[in-house]
């Protein structure tokens, strides 16, 4: 299976890359612009990992489209793979966006986020061999989504206006509690579905979930996008 | 090497499954939440439905903070703050709405980044409105505070060298000092 090699060729490159970058650019960050404010100057790991515990639990769009990612993995190992996947993802641009202040506009993010569970949803019923003949690489599009889905926290983490000095501890935090929050959340994922599984009821109403999990995502990137054209 | 991770369906049960949800997110768009969210209300779907009170409310509410909040005496002060080179200091004034302030600050041998921002009270942790944001070696004004909370400026200084604040306010507010 050279596939699997190859994989992990390319995650132990990204590590190496996140890794990396803060100690290459690191010190201009403190300098940087947005550092006036000092609301919090500290060091607050545990209010960090709190807020971006909860702001994954009560995220909706991340959990549903975690829902939709692992709707139809049956072995603990695929979960484990699109899991870490889509973790690498958000991991990646929510450092780096924070980091390098990279503000990119919310509601466009969140329209992405929503169009990730209307694809999921789609790839779910096989939706892309289909009508095209041929599926893009699940794997890859997790990770590119899951990149999105970092954009995403990112953004509302800037909302907080850290302050320059803490500021990398503090995102460390605040990951760690989005990985503590999506644990947790996949845990009751994880349980419901196995539960479902066993019932003939969850192969019947399949193509009805995953119809209802692109619905989902279709009313989000409405919703962002309307918000967007607004604002 | 493939495994199933997808329950590939036929074409048929695919469009109506895919179509269905277009439908539906567009029926629930139109008649649910835009009227809730942003006040579009296409169909008359909102009003109907009661749902255009959110947006009523929430344009309504934002401006209006009722002052029946006591305002302080009014003092009058006169500090200097040093702020070393390359560093930034806080210096904040409790202020209740409409209750004013007069302000002067001056720096000599230098200028300094500022940032006279409010924090309303109750409010989240780093939320602030900022009301001048600038570059100066002084500046003086009259403030009106437009809601209740910590109001003041930040100060960073750029320079390589250090810089001594002469800062003289007079007015309604309480001082909460430096940051």
């Amino acid at each position: 299976m050279h596939d699997r090699k190859s994989w992990i060729t390319l995650l132990a490159g990204l590590l190496l890359v996140i890794g990396l970058a803060p100690v290459a650019y690191g010190h201009g960050v403190d300098e940087n612009t947005r550092q006036f404010l000092l609301a919090n100057q500290s060091l607050e790991i545990i209010a960090f990992i709190y807020i971006g515990a909860k702001h994954m639990i009560t995220g909706y769009d991340h959990l549903l489209f975690l829902v939709a990612v692992i709707f139809f993995l049956y072995r603990s190992k695929d979960v484990l793979i699109y899991v870490s996947l889509f973790t690498l993802g958000h991991s990646i641009t929510l450092m780096t966006g924070v980091l390098y202040h990279i503000a990119v506009d919310p509601y466009l993010v969140d329209a992405v986020i929503g169009l990730s569970i209307v694809y999921k949803g789609f790839d779910n019923l096989g939706g892309f061999q289909r009508l095209f003949g041929h599926q893009p690489n699940p794997r890859a599009m997790v990770l590119v989504f899951g990149l999105f889905h970092g954009f995403g926290l990112a953004t509302k983490l800037q909302d907080f206006s850290l302050d320059g000095t803490n500021l990398f501890g503090n995102l460390v935090a605040f990951n760690i509690g989005v990985e503590l929050g999506q644990v947790t959340a996949l845990l009751f994922i994880l349980l419901f579905i196995a539960l479902w599984r066993r019932h003939n009821s969850f192969l019947k109403f399949s193509t009805v979930t995953n119809s209802a999990l692109m619905t989902g995502g279709l009313m989000l990137t409405g919703f962002q996008l309307t918000g967007y054209f607004l604002a | 090497m493939t495994q199933t991770t997808q329950n590939i369906v036929p074409l048929k049960t695919l469009v109506r499954a895919s179509l269905s949800a277009v439908v539906v997110a567009t029926i629930l768009l139109v008649t649910v939440i835009l009227p809730a969210e942003y006040n579009i209300d296409l169909l008359g779907s909102g009003k109907a439905l009661g749902l255009d009170k959110f947006a009523a409310t929430a344009a309504e509410d934002t401006p209006v903070q009722s002052s029946n909040v006591q305002k302080a005496p009014t003092r009058e002060d006169e500090v200097t703050i040093n702020i070393p080179a390359g560093k930034g200091l806080e210096y904040k004034l409790h202020m209740v709405p409409d209750s004013q302030m007069k302000y002067e600050w001056s720096v000599t041998g230098g200028e300094l980044f500022f940032d006279f921002h409010g924090e309303p009270k109750g409010a989240p942790a780093g939320y602030y409105e900022s009301f001048t944001l600038s570059t100066a070696s002084s500046a003086s004004g009259l403030f009106y505070a437009p809601f209740e909370g910590s109001h003041g400026w930040y100060w960073k200084n750029n320079g390589s060298k250090p810089l001594k604040i002469n800062l003289k306010t007079s007015g309604s507010y309480e001082v909460i000092g430096l940051k």
